[in-house]
């Protein structure tokens, strides 16, 4: 009964496109706390904007970004922060709690590639229609007002495929923390550890980390790629495409380490008894 | 008959944190070795409902966990359906379930029938058989009308249902059942048991047992195996246990006025005594003898002849091979 390659595509998209549903569904269970979120990242995001009116009333530019490129890295950093809560940090907790509570068997005796359903078991589309837009339209409609820049079609590329590596690496990262709960039983730490280290990332452009400290977020520990070098390689300020492929090398390591760590920490599973 | 489990020389043991000081955990922490099964070998056939049994900390819960691939074994070897279950398969996942009395895995903010799609996509359960097989089982456990229902809203007794309805939606050829019933009244207990029962005799499901409720083992399995210290200690029919020990009989006789205990306690041993009633212990071969004296000798209402209840079994032979 050993499926084809397409056959099995198609049962993980059909199962992903439930999950969906499913945690559409969740979330739709809980009114009060979505409308909760969305304000809470709605004050957030004027409150940011605020912050970077002031500082730019009194410099022109912070590492070499003026005023528009800073909001053009702001919203990639939004993206991203709202994209691993769509899919990434929720599930790394849900995962912690599973494995915690020994909910997790109930995952593992079923027919499911056990891995690529932990890591996508909710999928918030609540979060991406309701909170992501609207809490960014203020964002996008600054950035449309003061764009002094343009983008390219080589630098789009780049910056998009450059956005997807370092989401993934980063969420690898991530996932190899919260694995040590296998060990431990203990995850919370570790995943708001993991939760800090990306958006480090997300605090200042690429350009601004001293030399050492990107050679470390460019492999060890990839907080640059995700924002850092997006936004640098949209605004052409990165013309360099051997840091994608860096990106790119450090992606497949992260995803095979993600694979073979996996496989040491159901070997660890004690599946907790209540 | 063909065998679905084979289990040979099965060993797990578990790496236990000695409690030390503060530091000394951090830096050299220091385990102990915690045999959990030793070397425990048995075969199940097709068709067969076997409960494993044993008192807390025994094994039959790591056992059961071994046998559904959730837990590595140390040593030792196990084929399930003709699986290694640790490699987890998709095609030995299909057909197997498991049920856990102590966990659910339905969402709780959700209605179970929405849970229920969510599984008929994981198992590829066509639409109109699903629907067919949701009714069918709903209906044997008198579940329809909380099908609807979020999860979080629902009795202990109404979700252990639901997960029983979702564990078996894809017709398992082979079903895992940790403490079904606990926690449950009696209705509900008796409605699962009942359940289990028509799932082993009409759908030919092969069922895997552990409950510390002797009713649970005598209605649903066929086969006991008792497990203490890691060790099998009886592998056999329940029959065959329950005759083990049909050396005594349990005589509660009811009285039409008081009588004396002194006189009574002549005919066997009272193990339990109260205006009207007393239980005697007596041996098996003497029970149409102490019957016949009773009725000479007493003011006797209602004599109920038992033999010796499971759970007394149970407790002897834990004792026995502790």
């Amino acid at each position: 009964m050993k499926q084809s390659v397409f056959e099995e595509i198609r049962i993980r998209w059909v199962i992903l496109r439930a999950n969906a549903l499913f945690s559409l569904r969740e979330s739709l269970a809980y009114s009060l706390n979505n409308w909760g979120g969305l304000a809470s990242t709605v004050v957030y995001m004027l409150t940011y904007l605020v912050f970077l009116s002031a500082i730019f009333g009194k410099v022109k530019s912070v590492a070499g970004y003026n005023y528009s490129e800073i909001l053009l890295f702001t919203l990639v950093t939004q993206f991203n922060f709202y994209l691993s809560w769509i899919w990434s940090i929720k599930n790394l907790d849900r995962l912690g709690e599973d494995v915690k509570s020994g909910k997790l068997d109930l995952i593992l005796t079923k027919p499911l590639p056990a891995l690529w359903y932990v890591t996508f078991q909710k999928v918030d589309l609540f979060m991406l229609v309701f909170e992501m837009w609207p809490a960014t339209i203020p964002l996008i409609y600054l950035l449309l007002k003061n764009a002094t820049f343009q983008i390219g079609f080589r630098g789009l590329i780049l910056g998009i495929l450059s956005f997807v590596v370092g989401h993934i690496a980063i969420h690898c990262f991530q996932f190899l923390l919260a694995l040590v709960t296998f060990w431990t039983g203990e995850y919370r730490g570790l995943n708001g550890l993991g939760y800090q280290i990306a958006i480090f990332g997300d605090s200042l452009p690429l350009e601004a980390y001293p030399k050492a400290l990107m050679s470390m977020g460019f492999t060890a520990v990839p907080f640059l790629i995700h924002s850092g070098l997006t936004t640098s390689l949209l605004l052409g300020k990165t013309t360099d495409i051997r840091w994608l492929f860096l990106a790119t090398g450090v992606m497949l390591a992260f995803l095979f380490i993600k694979n073979k760590v996996w496989s040491l920490a159901l070997r660890q599973y004690s599946s907790a008894s209540s | 008959m063909e065998k679905i489990i084979n289990v040979k020389d099965l060993t797990k043991v578990y790496e236990v944190p000695i409690k030390q000081g503060f530091w000394k955990s951090i830096f050299v922490s220091k385990n102990k070795e915690l045999v959990a099964v030793n070397k425990v070998g048995f075969g199940i056939e097709v068709g067969e409902s076997v409960a494993l049994l044993g008192p807390n900390g025994a094994g039959k819960t790591t056992t059961l966990k071994m046998l559904t691939g959730l837990l590595y074994p140390t040593s030792g070897d196990i084929e399930v359906l003709g699986y290694t279950p640790t490699d987890r398969k998709r095609e030995f996942l299909s057909q197997i379930a498991l049920v856990m009395g102590n966990k659910t895995g339905l969402s709780w903010d959700l209605s179970a029938r929405q849970s229920f799609t969510l599984f008929k996509t994981i198992y590829q359960i066509p639409e109109n058989i699903f629907e067919k097989r949701l009714t069918e089982l709903t209906e044997l456990l008198d579940a329809t009308e909380y099908l609807d229902t979020p999860v979080r809203k629902l009795s202990l007794g109404q979700r252990l249902k639901m997960e029983l309805v979702g564990a078996i939606l894809h017709r398992p050829s082979l079903l895992f059942l940790d403490e079904p019933t606990i926690g449950l009244d009696v209705v509900s207990k008796r409605k699962i048991r009942n359940f289990l029962r028509y799932l082993h005799r009409e759908e030919k499901t092969t069922i895997i047992l552990t409950s510390h409720e002797m009713a649970d083992i005598e209605m649903v399995s066929d086969r006991v195996i008792v497990i203490n210290n890691g060790q099998i200690v009886f592998d056999n029919s329940l029959e065959k246990l329950l005759h083990n020990y049909q050396d005594k009989k349990y005589l509660t006789v009811t009285f039409t006025k008081p009588v004396a205990i002194d006189k009574l306690s002549k005919l066997g041993n009272i193990i339990d005594s109260k205006e009207l009633t007393a239980t005697l212990e007596i041996p098996r071969e003497k029970q149409g003898k102490v019957m016949a004296r009773l009725t000479e000798k007493f003011p006797v209402d209602d004599i109920d002849v038992r033999s010796i209840p499971l759970d007394e079994i149970m407790e002897d032979l834990f004792a026995k091979t502790r």
